[in-house]
């Protein structure tokens, strides 16, 4: 099937899907599935280089393309939107709009598909605004909060896209071409520095907002916190990733390094690159800070969808080709950690019904495998070997280092300590600790529910052992893009990822784990186990022992002494006061409002004469000015 | 056989008013046959006219008929005819909406500068007798007084352009030589006497009170005059006087853009919002006017009928639901029809893809830009996303908020037409040319000032 043929078909199925889910939800949700099962081996089928036609648009022909970079895109998206589908034939029997999400989920899968299809600019965003438009529908089927988030994400999101659009624009009227690659080469031999970067900038403005770098990343705690639950996991681990991609296409398919190569800035890399980079900093220091001080567990982790954004930026930023090659492969593994993890999040408030922190605690013991299941992505999401996640920081801080950009560096390694305090809150909060009384009767999800989750964190962890097989479509994007492309990074053969500062073998990395985790369990088995405190035994039973004291007080309301309030007072007080962007957005949200709200008090609302007024006033300003 | 487009609603009015029972029939039979007449002559292709009394032109009064006015009358009249197929709608308004499209056909068929004053005048009374519907008087007494101030400035336009010219028809004063500082009067004073029905700010006062007030007046006001009124900016200021006044046009539809959209922005009242965002759309069809050639104004044509479509299915739905509702919270969960049709219309107007108004928005920005012009599309674009903020959070809103009353009926008749009219926005998003090839015929027509001079001028047809 060509690509055309399959997005048409995909979008029209979309159509179809709401009615066969309005029979049944749960036939749509398992079609929608198998769908998605099928999107999977056809991506795997198409050989790179294909090309399709859609049709034409005023004159221009709207062209698909399957690259390496189409490749790897859509089959990281596939990965997470799959689970998720598979996910929702069990959970989506605690929403109310079953029918209109499976319809706009399958919009969405052909949208994104289309995105990293596309070989024109246009092509990119009429897809671009399918996958929006679809996505921006499911947000409000939340809470009652989700209303607002939904214009909240669709307001950013098009602020960032209408500029791609202005820069689309402004290159094809000075190109007389869309096609991506075409651009390209004119953007080399163009000598007006100043049009370049304006198109750059405007170009790149679409991936910032989409994937959450600042200043447009408000929307993303809103957005991802208030969504339903399982379908943060796509927007956190799926939909902002459309926004790295246009970010690599305006850094790197568009070869920044050899078109702006008259203004370096530092260490080779242009100043336009580096102001992206700068941005992806921002990124990691606010992303991180937010994240810890969330009690919410989904805005928490939409904080640190913010700061990893960031690591992609900057790994793509530096157009270096480690640096490049870990930027890229940290969309993977955050596309995966932040759907396993939000997916935990989306168990955890179907049982419990609160995604606060401060209301959870102890669920380790009712929901094992959600609990295992979030563990590994953490330790992936934090960049702890062996787990996927360490191998894309570690090229990325291997890049850094060898660029000499120290700040960065420092700043990227601030974003990996903050990562273990951020994603150690959840893990303590909901997991370990107390079990409120209230969720004595708690149970593991299902099967279906748990089941993608841990399907996603075993691919992460065979990735961590074995990341040959996603890097080698990696090593063709970057030779497709022409970033040093004699130079081999990823060396199977000698199972080495070669750095600049030394080699990584996560073969032997991994052994080396195992060896530790089997003396760990050896010594855990030999050791006596903790003994289990009731706490609520006084309560229960007249003179039974109270066991647990703290301070020299004994504790008659385990709840109140729930340590996961507050969890880290003490470092949140140090940026108690920090200014808020958020706050800034607002104000200029309020700004329209007020231009408003004046235009109307000054010109609409008066009475027939201030009408004649103005009609009066007009005629004499215009003959002024024409006279 | 085009002076029937005028004659046979005017007559069919009259016969209403001593049988008053049958002002509904005879309305849709009057739109009916218009819209018959206009099929049996398609695209003329070339100008003629029909010059009243057989007086010949520039003497006297005469008609024209071209692919312009063609295309206008057939939108004008469509959108007659889809509102008599609503008798709820039509109500007791039989008479002064088939006066209403007497006068809109005569504004858009006519070749002279004074009668088009006379059917403009026209429009404004039976307008405002519409808008007074549900006791709207107030409103209806701005639009009045607006209404007539732009027809006397219209006027002084007209006598303007008599004074320098010694003729009133277009043709001839097209043609005519006129002195560079009473073109300046004439073109300004046009600009302001069209202004006020062409929605452009700070000229549009009235608007969102005739809009706003009741289910009827934006249905027929913010579609058909609406046309009518745009199609007279685009024949007076690229035929009759070849873009002069265009930047004050231009300048004008600029801030009448902005003003439009933020004023929707804050608005809380359904019908208001996009009365407001109707102001915004004319000021962006009145910029590409201003423009002058065949390919801008043929774009804002197509702009302003893929807006016209969708105003009518959002004032149709709004009308609806404003006046059987009284919290709008999620009352699409019970109406999905009006709902999806509601939601495909105000995304088309947004421009997302897979709907119409993408075709024109993505059209007119490519065209701007061709013509250098870098200031109009970022003002269309920072006018989109100010339109995304409101026209989401009303989606949201209706369909997503807890509901809280009881059903309302729902209108067949509505619920199908606006279906019908949601599916002609996807149908145009993919075969463009339904309606653009039309509106680029007009546009074409309106920029070809010597077609125009020399078919009024010397070719001579029917006659009474």
């Amino acid at each position: 099937m060509a690509m055309s043929t399959l997005l048409v078909s995909l979008v029209a199925t979309s159509v179809v899907m709401y009615f066969i889910s309005k029979a049944s939800w749960k036939i749509g949700a398992i079609l929608n599935f198998l769908i998605g099962i099928f999107l999977i081996s056809y991506v795997f089928a198409l050989s790179t280089g294909t090309t399709s036609e859609l049709g034409t648009l005023f004159g221009q022909k709207l062209q698909l393309i399957w690259t390496n970079a189409s490749y790897y895109f859509s089959l990281v998206s596939l990965l997470v939107i799959v689970s998720v589908m598979l996910f929702a034939i069990k959970w989506l029997d605690s929403q109310k709009y079953p029918a209109a999400f499976n319809m706009f989920l399958l919009m969405m899968t052909a949208g994104s598909l289309g995105v990293f299809m596309a070989a024109d600019l246009i092509t990119l965003y009429i897809f671009w605004e399918i996958a929006v438009l679809s996505s921006m529908l499911i947000v409000p089927m939340g809470k009652k909060e989700s209303r607002k988030a939904a214009v909240v994400y669709a307001v950013m999101s098009a602020s960032g896209t209408y500029m791609y659009l202005y820069g689309a624009f402004l290159a094809f009227q000075r190109y007389g071409t869309l096609n991506i690659s075409e651009i390209a080469k004119h953007m080399v031999s163009d000598p007006s520095t100043g049009i370049k970067a304006t198109i750059f900038l405007l170009l790149a403005s679409a991936g910032i907002a989409k994937s959450g770098i600042f200043p447009l990343h408000t929307w993303l705690r809103i957005a991802h916190g208030n969504a339903p639950d399982a379908f943060s996991a796509v927007l956190s681990g799926q939909l902002v990733k459309l926004g790295s991609y246009v970010l690599m296409v305006s850094v790197a398919a568009l070869p920044s390094l050899k078109i702006f190569s008259n203004i370096p800035f530092y260490s080779g890399i242009p100043a336009t690159n580096y102001f992206l980079i700068a941005l992806g900093a921002t990124s990691i220091i606010i992303g991180t800070l937010m994240a810890i001080k969330q009690d919410d567990m989904k805005m928490l982790i939409a904080f640190s969808s913010v700061a990893n954004g960031g690591y992609i930026l900057i790994g793509i930023g530096t157009m270096d080709p480690i640096g490049f090659e870990g930027g890229v492969l940290h969309v993977f593994n955050h596309a995966l950690a932040a759907a396993v993890i939000f997916m935990a999040f989306a168990s955890v408030v179907y049982r419990t019904h609160t995604k606060k922190i401060s209301e959870l605690g102890g669920l380790i013991h009712k929901m094992p495998i959600t609990f295992l299941a979030y563990l590994f992505a953490i330790i992936s999401l934090a960049g702890i070997p062996p787990m996927s996640g360490f191998i894309s920081k570690w090229m990325i801080y291997q890049a850094l280092v060898r660029k000499g950009m120290f700040i960065t560096a420092f700043i990227a390694f601030f974003g990996s300590i903050g990562s273990f305090l951020y994603v150690f809150r959840p893990l303590a909060g909901v997991f370990l600790g107390q079990l409120p009384k209230k969720y004595k009767d708690v149970k593991e999800v299902s099967p279906i529910m748990w089941l993608p989750m841990v399907i996603l964190v075993t691919i992460s962890l065979i990735i961590g052992i074995w990341p040959f097989p996603i890097l080698k479509p990696i090593e063709g994007m970057r030779m497709d893009f022409g970033i040093a492309p004699t130079m081999k990074i990823a060396d199977s053969s000698h199972w080495l990822i070669k750095g600049f500062a030394g080699n990584w073998n996560p073969v032997l990395v991994f052994n080396l784990f195992l060896i530790g985790f089997v003396i760990a369990y050896i010594l855990y088995t030999l050791f006596p186990r903790p003994k289990k405190v009731d706490l609520l035994a006084p309560h229960k039973k007249e003179g039974a022992p109270i066991n647990i004291y703290t301070g020299g007080e004994f504790i008659y309301n385990p709840d109140l002494y729930q340590y996961n309030t507050k969890f880290y007072a003490g470092f949140e007080r140090m940026y108690e006061k920090h200014p808020s962007w958020e706050k800034l957005l607002e104000m200029l949200a309020k700004f329209f409002y007020d231009l408003g709200e004046w235009v109307h008090g000054w010109f609409f609302r008066p009475s027939p004469s201030a009408y004649t007024f103005w009609v009066t006033l007009t005629i004499l300003i215009v003959f002024w000015v024409r006279w | 056989m085009i002076s029937l487009l005028i004659a046979i609603p005017l007559l069919l009015a009259f016969i209403s008013i001593i049988w008053r029972s049958l002002s509904k029939p005879l309305f849709f039979l009057a739109s009916f046959t218009n819209i018959v007449i206009l099929i049996t002559s398609w695209f003329p292709n070339g100008v003629e006219i029909h010059a009243m009394g057989n007086w010949k032109p520039p003497f006297g009064i005469n008609l024209v008929f071209d692919n312009a006015s063609f295309y206008a009358a057939l939108v004008v009249n469509a959108f007659f005819l889809l509102t008599s197929l609503l008798p709820g709608l039509v109500g007791n308004y039989g008479i002064p909406l088939m006066l209403l499209m007497a006068a809109a056909n005569g504004f858009v068929l006519t070749g002279d500068l004074f009668n088009s004053f006379v059917f403009m005048e026209i429009i404004t009374i039976t307008a405002v007798t519409i808008a007074s519907k549900k006791e709207n008087f107030y409103n209806a007494f701005k639009y009045l007084i607006l209404g007539g101030i732009a027809g006397s400035i219209y006027l002084l336009a007209t006598i303007f352009a008599y004074a320098s010219t010694g003729s009133l028809n277009m043709a001839h004063v097209s043609m005519a030589g006129i002195s560079s500082s009473s073109l300046v009067a004439i073109t300004t004073l046009y600009a302001i006497g069209l202004g006020v029905e062409a929605k452009l700010f700070p000229l549009n006062g009235w608007v969102s009170g005739v809009y706003g007030g009741n289910d009827l007046a934006p249905v027929i006001l913010g579609t058909s005059v609406s046309f009518a009124a745009l199609y007279m900016v685009g024949r007076l200021f690229g035929t009759v006087f070849h873009g002069n006044g265009a930047e004050v046009l231009y300048t004008l539809a600029l801030i009448t853009i902005v003003i439009g959209e933020v004023a929707a922005l804050r608005q809380r009242n359904l019908l208001k919002t996009f009365a407001y965002s109707s102001v915004a759309q004319a000021g962006v069809v009145v910029a590409m006017l201003s423009k002058g050639t065949g390919t801008a104004m043929g774009l804002a044509y197509f702009h302003l009928t893929n807006d016209a479509v969708a105003k009518f299915v959002i004032f149709l739905v709004a009308g609806f639901l404003v006046y059987n509702y009284k919290n709008l919270n999620g009352v699409f969960k019970k109406h999905k029809v009006l709902g999806a049709s509601f939601s495909i219309a105000s995304f088309s107007l947004v421009g997302f893809p897979l709907f119409a108004g993408f075709q024109s928005k993505l059209r007119i920005i490519m065209e701007a830009f061709s013509m250098k012009d870098y200031l109009f599309p970022s003002v269309m674009l920072l006018a989109t996303l100010i339109e995304v903020g409101y026209v989401v959070r009303w989606n949201v809103k209706l369909w997503f908020e807890e509901e809280t009353q009881e059903k309302a009926e729902t209108p067949v008749i509505a619920s199908t037409l606006a279906l019908i009219l949601a599916l002609v926005l996807i149908t145009v998003f993919i075969k463009p040319d339904i309606f653009l090839g039309g509106a680029m015929k007009m546009g074409n027509a309106l920029a070809d000032t010597k077609d125009y001079i020399q078919g009024v001028l010397s070719v001579v047809k029917g006659g009474m």
